[in-house]
């Protein structure tokens, strides 16, 4: 029996691809799973529950109690088994993918999210399971630095949460990589390779939201 | 277990790293390959490959990905499989869905296939980056998971002439797409 050359070839695309395929389903589903949901948990009180579900993506963690943010997903061995996951909060799911990185075939990441910074500060931020935050001055501005030059970020999560992340770099549109840890706490130096323009970027590898408390990048 | 405690049994050779990937991504294994093989010892083979598979290439390999690396594996086994059982151990649908493709892309052994495959396969990744989400990922459930029609409509609360729509026209415009970029239709 032939086989597709197509059906072969696809064993080449990407990963993050093959995980959205995995745990994508329908906002229309998803708000009528979620409207079932909504009506069950109101019936028992569990409203905390409901609002929970709203934190999914990237957003300000500010002024949200963390407990909200970093309550695991419901994701039993055997639910992740099967290739489905619980689903997403009341709006559409999206994926978006930053301008800033010019080509994603190497990178990882299920969708890739914008944080401007003030100053050098970086705020309370949440980010959900193998989406990316980048780090940015105002209006998507990055770091100019010189060949040699170095910059530096530090952050922490919030009080009691580990965490999974891969940090890495843009530079000039292409991602390179740092470090992974699992850490309460992060920091690490580029040195820049070449003159250019540079942006930190951290990735969540775990399986519930990771919430920076704070940090700064200098 | 998180994904990168499972990736460190593996570098450390603990088999322990085997029981929990069957405890996590068992069941998504056996998925992929039952839709592509009928038998349940097959499926069950295919598995046990793949996890064999893993620990040979896990370390070095440090996947970012276990669950998609794993996939790939369990479903490039499944395939290789399928190409030399019988008819009464092909699942009909994965049938149906090769047979689909074949539209796109006739089926024929050039000189350098794995070559051939990687470059079709980026093409192939860039075009479906290009698309919708609910496109993408209907197109990904029918020809990489080998769903059917009938699972995909249930998951994503289509009706089904509205998969076999959004199948239909992904198809023609990727052969389109190919075409347009060199690749001998």
């Amino acid at each position: 029996m032939k086989n597709s050359r197509i059906a072969h070839a696809m064993q080449f695309v990407g990963d993050d691809l093959i995980a959205e395929a995995c745990t994508h389903t329908s906002p229309r589903h998803s708000r009528l799973l979620l409207a079932a949901a909504c009506a069950a948990l109101v019936l028992l009180g569990g409203v905390s529950c409901a609002v929970y579900r709203a934190y999914w993506g990237a957003g300000s963690a500010a002024g949200i109690p963390p407990a909200d943010l970093t309550r695991p997903f419901e994701t039993g061995s055997e639910a992740v088994a099967s290739g489905e996951e619980p689903p997403p909060p009341a709006e559409e799911v999206t994926y978006p993918k930053s301008s800033l990185i010019a080509d994603y075939t190497d990178v990882y990441a299920v969708a890739s999210v914008c944080v401007p910074m003030e100053e050098a500060e970086i705020p309370a931020t949440y980010f959900s399971p193998n989406y990316m935050v980048i780090f940015t001055r105002p209006e998507e501005a990055g770091w100019v630095l010189a060949a040699g030059d170095s910059l530096s970020i530090e952050f922490t999560l919030a009080e009691g949460q580990t965490c999974t992340l891969d940090l890495g770099y843009i530079q000039d549109g292409v991602y390179h990589d740092l470090s992974s840890a699992r850490a309460a706490a992060f920091s690490d130096t580029l040195t820049a390779p070449a003159d250019g323009t540079y942006y930190f970027c951290v990735t969540n590898r775990t399986s519930e939201n990771a919430v920076i408390q704070g940090g700064s990048i200098r | 277990m998180e994904d990168e405690q499972i990736i460190a049994l593996y570098f450390s050779r603990d088999e322990l790293a085997i029981r929990e990937t069957d405890e996590k991504y068992g069941r998504l294994c056996f998925q992929i390959a039952n839709h592509l093989l009928q038998s349940r010892q097959d499926c069950e083979e295919c598995v046990n490959d793949a996890y064999l598979c893993l620990w040979k290439q896990i370390p070095p390999q440090h996947p970012r990905c276990l669950m998609a690396f794993l996939g790939k594996i369990t479903r490039n086994l499944a395939l290789k499989r399928l190409e030399y059982a019988s008819a009464a151990k092909r699942s009909p649908d994965a049938v149906i869905s090769l047979s689909e493709l074949e539209e796109v892309l006739p089926d024929r052994q050039p000189a350098d296939s794995a070559a051939d495959d990687a470059s079709i396969g980026r093409l192939i990744d860039a075009f479906l980056r290009q698309q919708k989400a609910d496109v993408r990922n209907v197109f990904l459930r029918r020809y990489w998971f080998f769903d059917s029609v009938s699972e995909i409509a249930a998951r994503y609360h289509f009706s089904e002439s509205k998969v076999k729509s959004i199948l239909f026209r992904t198809r023609s415009k990727l052969r389109q797409y190919l075409k347009k970029e060199g690749v001998d239709v």
